[in-house]
C-alpha cells in the first residue's frame, strides 16, 4: 500500500468513525486529540490554534492551576451606574450639598460635561447595613439587600477612560484602543468550551444597545471562534438560526446527510483535514437549531422561577436576560455577557437610578439565589457593574432648574462580584469623604482582570498570544490578583 | 504505519514551528544532513533566540530599565561588563559570560529567569553557545538591509521550472529531498487563478473556453484575461480596503455614517489601470503635497482619513486627536513598512531598534492635519467635495455652456449699448424703482407699507424677478405670517421705506427657511445667506432675524441660548449664532462694533459646504473680520417647530428696537457681484441720474442687471435668463458632489513632542520629523509627509518593496513567504524562501530595467522616485474608467508582478496533499504543493451571486446596504444611527466590497466568515471554521435567493434532465463535472425534495418567497423549490467555499 492510499484509507477511517465522534460536539475527532493534547494545550493554547489541524479551537482546555470557576456571568450596567446613590454613602457629601468641590480634589481631573466647580451633590437616598457582614446599601435597593452576605463589594474600583465607547472598550478588553480581545474571547481561549450545541460565549443585551459595539465581544487578534455571539432581542437568538420557511428540520436533515456524504467525499481525495472540521460545524449547526429554541423557551420554567425573577416569556427584559443567563450556563457555556445599557444619568439620577433598579434590582438578585440553589454559584462568577461611576458633583444648572445628574467618574466607582471563589460578605476599598478619589485599597480594571483570571485558574500573566511579535495578554503589562477578595 | 494520521499530524504541529529543515537535524531525509554541524547564521538561528527570550530585557528598551548587558548589538554584547567579565567572548564560549549564565546549574542565577517564561531549550542553548564558538558573527536584521537581487539557483530538475520563482522553490525542494506536486487540472487551475485574479469564480463558458484551447500559451491567456477585467480591481481593493481600515462609519459611540466610497472607487480605478505601486503609495500618502495636486491625487490621501473618529459628547479632543495619527503612524508602519511601530508609542520598542523618540518623529509627518479630536457626526474636517467622473462631466459641460453663454451675451449686448442707454434714460419715468438678485432667492419682505412677506414663488409673478427661483418652501399656514404685538410705521430708508420696530413689535414669517446643517447628506448640508437693511436705535438693539423658539430659554450673558440660528444686535456689534447645543456645538461669531443710529447693509452667510469659514458676514459691502466665539458645530440645528421672525425671537427681551428693512434670504451663498448689488440700495432712477462712468461696481450691475432682466429685448434676456440657469444648474450639481475626508497640511507644522507612556496629557520632549536611525542614517531626512512618502518607495528603504510582494504572496499562497506579514522585526518570522522574497522584491520594485542585469543600482541612494517626478499622471489618467489595458511600465508594475507569480510552476501545483508531506510540511511553508483554503468572506457571496445570475456588476458608487435582519442595529448598539435602510433592487447583489460597512456592527454574512471589522489595519489573513457559517450559508435570505435563482437557471437553460442540471449547476460552481458517487448523491437529494414539495405547494411558495428578486413566473413552484433545496446543497459544499 502506497503512502497516498495510506492516507485515503486513515481519512476514511476517521470518517467513519463518525457515529463515535459525532455527539462530542467538539470538532470531528478532537475527542481524542483533545486527550493527547490537553498537556500542550494548557502550556500553551496558541498551539492549537497555530496547528488548525491539530484539535477544535474550542476543544476544552485546562487552566495553568485547579479553577475555582469554571464559569462567568458578567451583568454589565452599561452607561455607568451612580456608585453614591447604591452602595457608596458618603455622610460627607451630605454636609457640603450645593458647596463647590474643593479645588485641591480637581487637580489633574478630567471632567466630560461639567464644569470643575459644579456644586457637591448628596444622594436622597437613604443608607443602611445589611446581612451579617453590614454591606451598606441604599434604600434604593429592596431586593440585593437579601443577598448582601453571598456578594463581595469592591467601591475603590478605577479605570482610564471617561466616555463610554472608550471605557466599555477598556473594561471589556484591557485597552481603549481596538483590536484587542474581549475578556469573553480570553477566556474561551484560554478554557475552551463545554457547551454542546451552543456557543462558548453568548452576549445578550436589553435596554439600549451598547455604546461600543460588537468590538466590545470582538475576539481581537484572536481567532474569530472566539468571538462573542450576540443572540437577538427578538425572533431567533442566534442569527440565520431558523429553517428557510417552506423547509422542514427532516427535509434539512436529508440535504445535511447528502452535504456530509459529498464532503466526506471529498475529503478522501484531497486529504485536508479542514474538510472534516467543516462537516462538524455542518452538524453542530443542525444541533444548535435545536438546542437554542429550546433553551429559549422561558415558558419551560415554573411559575415560582419566573417570579423569582420577574421574567415574563416573550419579552426582552433585563429579568429574562438574567434567567436566560442561568439556562445559558446550565448548558455549559463558558461565558455569558449581559447588557443593560441605561444607567447614564446626566439628569434626574436619583429618579434614573430608582426606575432602572426596578428594571434589574430583582431579576440580579434572583440570579444569585437561583443559582446558589442549583449549585452553580460555587462554580459561576457573577460580575455586576458598569464601565466607570458618577461624580459626587452635580451636573445641571446651579439653580437646579434643569438637571440633577452626574457626570462621569473614572476614579472611583462601586462593582460587586459573586461566586466562583470570590469572598462572600465583604466590602473591599473605601473613598475619601466625598467619595472623589479611592482611599484605601484601589482596584484597577486590569486588577480585576487579574482576580477573575485567576480563580479561572490562570496566571494572568500567562495566558497569552502571540501577536505582532508580543505576547499579548488581558491585562496588558499590568495586573495584581486582589488577594483580599479571595475565599 | 498503524498510528492514526491524526496522531501523525499532532506530532507534526509539536515540531518547531518556525521554519522546518531551517537546522541539518529537522530534515531527517534531506541532502543536507550528511555534512557535519553547518554553520549557524545569525539572523536565521540566533536573533530569533535573543529577540524572543532576552530582548525584554537586554534589548533596545534596556536603559531605560537601567539594565546594563544589551543582545541588541554586537558593540554592547561584547563589551566589558566590569570584573573582567564579557557576555560574549567571540570563538571562547568558555569564556562568555553568556554561556555560563543560560546554563548555570543554580536556577537563581540561571537566565533567562525562571519565572520569565521563557527557558531556553537545550537546542537554543548549543546553538548558543556553537555561534560564539564559531566566532559570533553578528548580521544586521535581514529585513533591514536593502534587497539586492539574488542570483537565480541552479536546479536539478531544469525542465520543472517555468520562471525564476520555481528555481528558488525547487532548489528548496531538491535540497529536502522532496517533489513539487504535479500541475493541477486545467479545469481547477481556472477556478483558483480566476478567484484569485478576479475574486470571482470562473463562468462554465470560460471553462469551455479554456479547455477548448490547446495553444501552449492558453494560460497566459487566461491570465491576461482576468487581469485586464475590471473584476481585478475591486478583487484587489477590497483587500487593500482591510489593509486601509475603509470603513462607512466613524466607530466609537455614535458610530454615523461617512461617505469614504470615492477613496474606494479610487483604489479600484488605480489597481484597474496599473497604477504602478510607488505612486499608489505616494498619492494615497501625501497627494495633497503634490505641486498643484489634481482631484485624484487629493482624493486618494483619503487613506489617512480612514481611521475612526470619535463624535461623543464630553470627549477630550485633545485626546482623541493623538488617536488619530497614531494610527495613521501605526497603519503606515504595518502597511508600507511591516514594522509594529504602535510598541514604541509609549516606550522604547522592546524588540526592534525604535526608540520612543523615533516613534514621535515618525508621528509628527502626520500630526499637522487642521482637524478636530472630536469629530462630527459624519464627515469630519478636513474634507473636498470629491466630484464623481460623471458629475466632473457634467460640470465641465456647464462651465463651457456658462462661458459660452456668457459671450454670447456679450457680443448681443454690446451691439445693443444703445437700447441700454435709451432705457436708462427712460427709467425715471418707467415706474421701476428697485432690482435685486433673485438667484436663489428664498423668500423677501420688503417691509414697506402693507407688504406681505413674498415666498420665491410669487415673487416669480413680479415684473422684476423675470425667472424662477429654487422650489419654495411651504409655508404652514397654522397662524397666518404677519405683524404681532402691534405694527410698524413705515420710515424712509436706504431702498425707498422700511419700518420702524419698537422693541415690542416683530413679523412671523411662519415655518419657513428651516435651515440645517448635519455633515451626513447633501441636502442638509445648507448654505444659506440673510441680507437686510437695519439701523439699530441702541447697542442692544436684539433679533435681527431668527429661526428659533420665540420662549424665553436660558441665555449666556446677554444673547439667548436658544436652538436655531439668529441675527442679533447686541453690545453695539452684530452676533451671527447658530447654534445646536450653546457652548458645545454652535458656531457663533461677532462683529467689531457697529455705530448705532445708522444705517447699515448687513449679509450674513452660514455656508455649510465650508469646513473652515463656516460663518462669514458682509457689512455695507465689505467682508468683517469676526471674533469667533465658538467655531464647531457637528449637529443638526435646525429647530424644525420654529418660525422664521424678523424682529423678534427668544422672547421679548430680544423684540428688535431700531429700523429694518428689505429682508432676503437666499438659500445659498452670494457670489461677488451679487453682494455689490445687495448692498447697494439706490433705486434704479437714482442710478440712471448718476452719469455712467461714476457709478459704482455695485450700481453699474444693478442698473445692467436690471435691463437685462426687464428691458432688454427678448434675444438678450433669453441669453441673461440662460445664463443664469446655468449657474442654478451649477450651484444644484455642486450641492450633489459627495464629500470625503482628506488629508491637508497646515501651513505651519504642529510642533511633536514625545508622549509619555503614549499619553495625550503628558507630553515631553519636542521632536523633530525624522527616519528612525535603524532605517536611514541619512543627513537629510523627509521633510514632510510626501518626502516620507518618496522615501518609502525609494531604494533607500529596505522594507516596502518587500513587504508588500509578501502580501501579495498571501493572498495567492494564504501564508506569506514571511508568515508574520505585519511585522518583519525581529519578532516576526523568518521568510521561509528569503532569497525569493529578494527576487521578488528587486523584480518588483525595479522592473525590467532591474532585470537587465542592473546591479550596480545603489540601494543607498536618495533617487526621487519617478512617480511624482513626473507629475504622477502620464500613467495614469485618472478620469478614465475603462477597463485596465496592460501598462508597460517597467518599475513597480503590480500587474506584472502578480502574472509572474500565477504563471510560476509554484503556482500551478495542485494541492491535493500526500500524507508524507503533510507530516513534512503541514503548513506548506515548502511549497511543494498547490493552496488550498477557504475562500474569503466576499467572495463567498460573490460567488453564489454570480453562478446564481443575481450579480449586478457596477464600477464604485456609494456604499449598499444588502440584506440584514431587520433592527440588527438597533439590538447592537447605543446610538441613533441605527437605522438600515436596506436597498431595494440591484443594492441588493452588488459586490460585497460595496456592502455598507458599520464598525461596530458588521454585516454578519461578513463578520461570520472573518471579515474584520476594519477598527484598524488588518493585513493577516484569518480563516475559521465555525457552525455559525454553516447556518449563513444553510439559512440566510442571500443564499437562499441565490439557490432558487440558481435552480431557474438550471430549468431554464439546461434542457437534458435532472442529471443534466445537476451536473450543470455542479460545475458552475465548483468548475469541475460531478463524479458518479456526486451525480446519484445530488439525484437522490433532489428527488427527495421533489417528492416533498409535490405534496406541499405552499411551502414550495413559501420559499420562493424569500428575497426579493422573482422567479420565473412560468416555472412549476414545487419544482423550482426542490431544485432550489438541491442548489443550496451545492453552494453549502466545502469544495465550494474552497479555493483548491
Amino acid at each position: 500500500m502506497n503512502h497516498e492510499n495510506e492516507i485515503k484509507t486513515e481519512a476514511k477511517k476517521m470518517v467513519t468513525r463518525r457515529h463515535f465522534f459525532k455527539d462530542c460536539g467538539i470538532g470531528l475527532g478532537s475527542m481524542a486529540l483533545a486527550s493527547l493534547l490537553s498537556e500542550a494545550a494548557a502550556a500553551n493554547p496558541q498551539s492549537a490554534i497555530r496547528n488548525p489541524q491539530s484539535a477544535s479551537p474550542l476543544a476544552p482546555k485546562k487552566p495553568h492551576f485547579a479553577p475555582k470557576a469554571k464559569r462567568v456571568i458578567y451583568l454589565f450596567q452599561a452607561g455607568a451606574p451612580s456608585q453614591l446613590e447604591m452602595f457608596d454613602y458618603k455622610p460627607g457629601l451630605a454636609k457640603y450639598n450645593g458647596k463647590p468641590c474643593p479645588p485641591g480634589l480637581l487637580k489633574g481631573q478630567t471632567l466630560a460635561f461639567i464644569k470643575p466647580d459644579a456644586a457637591l451633590f448628596a444622594t436622597e437616598f437613604k443608607f443602611a447595613k445589611h446581612g451579617q457582614c453590614g454591606a451598606e446599601m441604599s434604600e434604593a435597593l429592596v431586593h440585593l439587600p437579601k443577598v448582601a452576605d453571598q456578594i463581595t463589594i469592591i467601591k475603590s474600583m478605577m479605570t482610564d477612560a471617561i466616555n463610554h465607547a472608550p471605557a466599555q472598550i477598556f473594561m471589556q478588553t484591557g485597552s481603549i484602543q481596538f483590536g484587542r480581545p474581549s475578556f469573553g474571547s480570553w477566556v474561551t481561549y484560554g478554557l475552551g468550551s463545554e457547551a454542546r450545541d451552543l456557543p462558548a460565549f453568548v452576549v445578550l443585551s436589553s435596554a439600549g444597545g451598547t455604546s461600543g459595539g460588537s468590538s466590545l465581544w470582538g475576539s481581537g487578534f484572536l481567532p474569530s471562534v472566539y468571538q462573542g455571539v450576540a443572540f437577538r432581542r427578538s425572533g431567533d437568538p442566534i442569527l440565520s438560526l431558523a429553517n428557510p420557511r417552506g423547509v422542514t428540520r427532516e427535509m434539512q436533515r436529508d440535504s445535511l446527510d447528502a452535504l456530509k456524504d459529498l464532503n466526506e467525499h471529498l475529503l478522501e481525495r484531497a486529504g485536508d483535514a479542514e474538510i472534516a472540521t467543516r462537516i462538524n460545524s455542518f452538524e453542530m449547526a443542525y444541533r444548535m437549531q435545536e438546542s437554542a429554541p429550546d433553551l429559549m423557551d422561558l415558558s419551560k420554567e415554573t411559575t415560582a422561577t419566573l417570579d423569582l425573577y420577574g421574567a415574563e416569556p416573550g419579552k426582552n427584559t433585563y429579568a429574562n436576560n438574567c434567567l436566560l443567563a442561568r439556562r445559558l450556563v446550565e448548558r455549559g457555556v463558558r461565558f455569558v455577557q449581559l447588557y443593560h445599557e441605561a444607567w447614564d444619568h446626566h439628569g434626574q439620577v436619583h429618579n434614573g437610578v430608582k426606575a432602572q433598579l426596578k428594571e434589574t434590582d430583582q431579576a440580579t438578585t434572583a440570579l444569585l439565589l437561583d443559582l446558589k440553589q442549583r449549585g452553580l454559584l460555587d462554580d459561576t462568577i457573577v460580575i455586576w457593574g458598569g464601565e466607570f461611576g458618577r461624580t459626587p458633583m452635580v451636573q445641571g444648572e446651579p439653580d437646579g432648574s434643569n438637571a440633577l445628574g452626574r457626570d462621569h467618574h473614572n476614579k472611583a466607582f462601586t462593582i460587586w462580584l459573586a461566586g466562583g471563589g470570590f469572598k462572600p460578605g465583604i466590602t473591599i476599598g473605601e473613598t475619601d469623604e466625598l467619595g472623589f478619589n479611592v482611599a484605601q485599597d484601589p482596584v484597577h480594571v486590569h486588577d480585576l482582570h487579574a482576580t477573575i483570571l485567576h480563580l479561572l485558574g490562570f496566571d494572568h500573566t500567562k495566558l497569552n498570544y502571540r501577536f505582532q511579535g508580543r505576547d499579548f495578554r488581558l491585562t496588558d503589562v499590568h495586573g495584581v490578583v486582589v488577594d483580599k477578595a479571595l475565599a | 504505519m498503524k498510528r492514526s494520521i491524526r496522531l501523525a499530524v499532532l506530532l507534526i504541529s509539536l515540531a518547531p514551528a518556525a521554519f522546518l529543515a531551517a537546522l541539518p537535524e529537522v530534515s531527517a531525509d534531506g541532502a543536507a544532513t550528511q555534512s557535519g554541524p553547518e554553520p549557524v547564521d545569525f539572523n536565521r538561528d540566533i536573533r530569533p533566540i535573543l529577540s524572543d527570550k532576552c530582548f525584554v530585557c537586554h534589548g533596545p528598551d534596556a536603559p531605560a530599565k537601567k539594565i546594563k548587558l544589551r543582545l541588541d548589538s554586537e558593540a554592547a554584547a561584547t563589551a566589558a561588563l566590569g570584573g573582567g567579565r564579557r557576555a560574549i567572548v567571540p570563538g571562547e564560549p568558555d569564556k562568555s559570560e553568556l554561556v555560563k549564565r543560560v546554563t548555570h546549574p543554580d536556577e537563581a542565577m540561571r537566565m533567562p529567569p525562571a519565572d520569565s517564561g521563557r527557558a531556553l531549550t537545550k537546542r537554543e542553548v548549543d546553538l548558543l553557545t556553537e555561534w560564539i564558538r564559531q566566532g559570533a558573527k553578528w548580521r544586521a536584521h535581514w529585513a533591514f538591509v536593502a534587497p539586492v537581487r539574488p542570483e537565480t539557483p541552479p536546479v536539478k530538475n531544469a525542465t520543472w521550472p517555468k520562471n525564476a520563482i520555481d528555481n528558488f522553490v525547487l532548489a528548496r525542494l531538491e535540497r529536502e529531498g522532496l517533489q513539487p506536486a504535479p500541475e493541477a487540472d486545467r479545469a481547477r487551475l481556472l477556478r483558483r487563478v480566476s478567484l484569485d485574479l478576479t475574486g470571482l469564480p470562473p463562468s462554465t463558458e470560460d471553462l469551455d473556453d479554456f479547455l477548448r484551447d490547446k495553444s501552449p500559451n492558453a494560460y497566459e491567456k487566461v491570465v491576461d484575461r482576468l487581469l485586464a477585467s475590471p473584476r481585478y480591481g475591486e478583487r484587489m481593493a477590497f483587500k487593500w480596503m482591510d489593509a486601509a481600515r475603509y470603513s462607512d462609519t466613524n466607530g466609537y459611540q455614535n458610530d454615523g455614517d461617512r461617505y469614504m466610497w470615492r477613496w474606494r472607487d479610487w483604489v479600484i480605478n488605480a489597481f484597474n489601470r496599473n497604477m504602478p505601486y510607488d505612486q499608489f503609495t505616494i498619492e494615497q500618502l501625501a497627494g495633497d503635497l503634490a505641486p498643484n495636486p489634481t482631484l485624484d491625487q487629493r482624493i486618494a490621501t483619503a487613506f489617512n482619513r480612514n481611521h475612526r473618529q470619535n463624535s461623543e459628547d464630553g470627549l477630550i479632543p485633545e485626546e482623541y486627536a493623538v488617536e488619530y495619527v497614531v494610527d495613521r503612524v501605526d497603519t503606515t508602519a504595518t502597511v508600507f513598512l511591516g514594522l509594529t511601530m504602535g510598541c514604541a508609542r509609549c516606550h522604547t520598542h522592546k524588540y526592534d531598534p525604535f526608540t520612543h523618540k523615533e516613534y514621535y518623529q515618525l508621528y509628527a509627518y502626520f500630526n499637522s492635519v487642521p482637524e478636530d479630536g472630536r469629530g462630527s457626526y459624519h464627515t469630519s474636517q478636513p474634507w473636498i467635495p470629491a466630484p464623481t467622473v460623471e458629475q466632473q462631466r457634467q460640470l465641465r459641460q456647464i462651465e463651457t455652456d456658462i462661458a459660452k453663454t456668457t459671450r454670447k451675451l456679450n457680443a448681443l449686448a454690446a451691439g445693443r449699448r444703445n437700447d441700454l442707454r435709451r432705457w436708462t434714460r427712460e427709467l425715471p419715468s418707467s415706474g421701476l424703482r428697485q432690482w435685486f438678485p433673485a438667484d436663489n432667492l428664498l423668500l423677501r419682505h420688503s417691509l414697506d407699507a402693507d407688504a406681505e412677506i413674498e415666498l420665491a414663488a410669487r415673487i416669480e409673478q413680479r415684473e422684476f424677478a423675470g425667472y424662477e427661483s429654487a422650489a419654495p418652501q411651504t409655508m404652514t399656514k397654522q397662524q397666518p405670517a404677519g405683524f404681532r404685538e402691534g405694527s410698524p410705521a413705515g420710515v424712509s430708508s436706504p431702498t425707498g421705506q422700511g419700518a420702524d420696530f419698537d422693541g415690542r413689535m416683530f413679523y412671523d414669517a411662519g415655518r419657513v427657511a428651516d435651515f440645517d446643517y448635519s455633515d451626513r447628506l447633501v441636502d442638509h448640508r445648507d448654505q444659506f445667506a440673510i441680507s437686510v437693511w437695519f439701523y439699530p436705535e441702541t447697542e442692544n438693539s436684539g433679533a435681527i432675524v431668527t429661526h428659533m423658539q420665540d420662549s424665553p430659554g436660558e441665555k449666556d450673558g446677554s444673547l439667548p441660548k436658544n436652538r436655531g440660528y439668529g441675527l442679533f444686535f447686541n453690545d453695539g456689534k452684530v452676533h451671527w449664532n447658530v447654534v445646536s447645543v450653546w457652548a458645545d456645538d454652535s458656531w457663533r461669531v461677532e462683529t467689531a462694533p457697529v455705530a448705532i443710529k445708522q444705517w447699515h447693509h448687513l449679509v450674513a452667510i452660514f455656508d455649510g459646504r465650508e469646513p473652515y469659514e463656516r460663518a462669514r458676514i458682509y457689512l455695507n459691502g465689505r467682508k468683517q473680520n469676526l471674533k469667533v466665539n465658538n467655531g464647531r458645530i457637528y449637529r443638526t440645528f435646525s429647530d424644525r417647530s420654529a418660525n422664521l421672525r424678523i424682529g423678534g425671537g427668544a422672547g421679548p427681551e430680544y423684540r428688535f428696537k431700531g429700523k429694518l428693512d428689505e429682508v432676503r434670504v437666499y438659500n445659498a451663498a452670494p457670489d461677488p457681484e451679487q453682494l455689490a448689488m445687495l448692498a447697494c440700495a439706490d433705486s434704479l432712477p437714482s442710478i440712471a441720474a448718476i452719469p455712467a462712468g461714476k457709478r459704482t461696481e455695485g450700481q453699474r450691475l444693478k442698473l445692467l442687471n436690471a435691463w437685462l432682466d426687464a428691458g432688454a429685448p427678448t434675444a438678450i434676456h433669453q441669453q441673461w435668463k440662460r445664463l443664469h440657469e446655468l449657474k442654478r444648474a451649477k450651484t444644484k450639481l455642486e450641492r450633489e458632489f459627495p464629500l470625503l475626508m482628506v488629508m491637508e497640511e497646515l501651513p505651519e507644522p504642529r510642533q511633536a513632542h514625545i508622549l509619555r507612556r503614549g499619553a495625550y496629557d503628558s507630553p515631553g520632549e519636542a521632536v523633530t520629523r525624522g527616519l528612525p536611525a535603524a532605517l536611514s542614517q541619512a543627513n537629510k531626512q523627509p521633510a514632510n509627509r510626501l518626502e516620507f512618502a518618496q522615501w518609502l518607495v525609494s531604494p533607500a528603504n529596505p522594507l516596502t518593496a518587500r513587504v508588500t510582494v509578501n502580501r501579495f504572496w498571501q493572498m495567492f499562497f494564504g501564508t506569506g513567504l514571511a508568515p508574520t506579514v505585519e511585522d518583519f522585526g525581529a519578532q516576526g518570522e523568518l521568510p521561509s524562501h528569503p532569497e525569493l522574497l529578494d527576487w521578488l522584491a528587486v523584480e518588483f520594485r525595479d522592473g525590467a530595467t532591474g532585470r537587465r542585469g542592473d546591479k550596480a543600482k545603489n540601494p543607498q541612494s536618495e533617487s526621487v522616485p519617478r512617480a511624482v517626478a513626473s507629475g504622477a499622471s502620464q500613467v495614469y489618467s485618472p478620469t478614465d474608467t475603462r477597463s485596465a489595458v496592460l501598462t508597460r511600465n517597467p518599475q513597480w508594475d503590480v500587474k506584472a508582478l502578480l502574472k509572474t507569480i500565477v504563471m510560476s510552476a509554484t503556482y500551478r501545483q495542485s494541492s491535493d496533499v500526500t500524507r508524507r508531506l503533510l507530516q513534512r510540511d503541514p503548513d506548506n511553508r515548502l511549497l511543494a504543493r498547490g493552496a488550498r483554503f477557504r475562500l474569503q468572506a466576499e467572495m463567498i457571496r460573490d460567488q453564489a451571486l454570480l453562478v446564481s445570475g443575481l450579480l449586478v456588476e457596477k464600477l464604485g458608487g456609494p456604499s449598499v446596504k444588502p440584506y440584514q435582519p431587520a433592527g440588527l442595529l438597533k439590538d447592537m448598539v447605543f446610538s441613533n444611527m441605527t437605522n438600515y435602510a436596506q436597498d431595494k433592487g440591484e443594492g441588493l447583489w452588488r459586490r460585497s466590497l460595496y456592502t455598507f460597512w458599520k464598525r461596530t456592527v458588521l454585516n454578519p454574512g461578513m463578520q461570520v466568515f472573518d471579515a474584520t471589522a476594519r477598527e484598524q489595519c488588518v493585513v493577516r489573513d484569518t480563516r475559521t471554521n465555525t457552525p455559525l457559517q454553516a447556518l449563513n450559508l444553510m439559512n440566510d435570505v442571500t443564499y437562499v435567493e441565490a439557490a432558487r435563482m440558481l435552480a431557474e437557471r438550471m430549468l431554464l437553460t439546461v434542457r437534458t434532465g435532472p442529471r443534466g442540471r445537476l451536473a450543470w449547476a455542479f460545475r458552475a460552481v465548483t468548475s469541475r463535472p460531478p463524479d458518479d458517487m456526486e451525480q446519484e448523491t445530488l439525484l437522490e437529494n433532489l428527488n427527495a425534495q421533489l417528492a416533498y414539495f409535490r405534496g406541499r405547494p405552499r411551502e414550495a411558495e413559501k420559499l420562493l418567497m424569500i428575497g426579493e428578486k422573482r422567479n420565473d413566473a412560468r416555472l412549476n413552484p414545487a419544482e423550482l423549490a426542490a431544485y432550489a433545496m438541491t442548489a443550496s446543497l451545492i453552494l453549502n459544499l466545502d469544495e465550494a467555499i474552497t479555493k483548491q
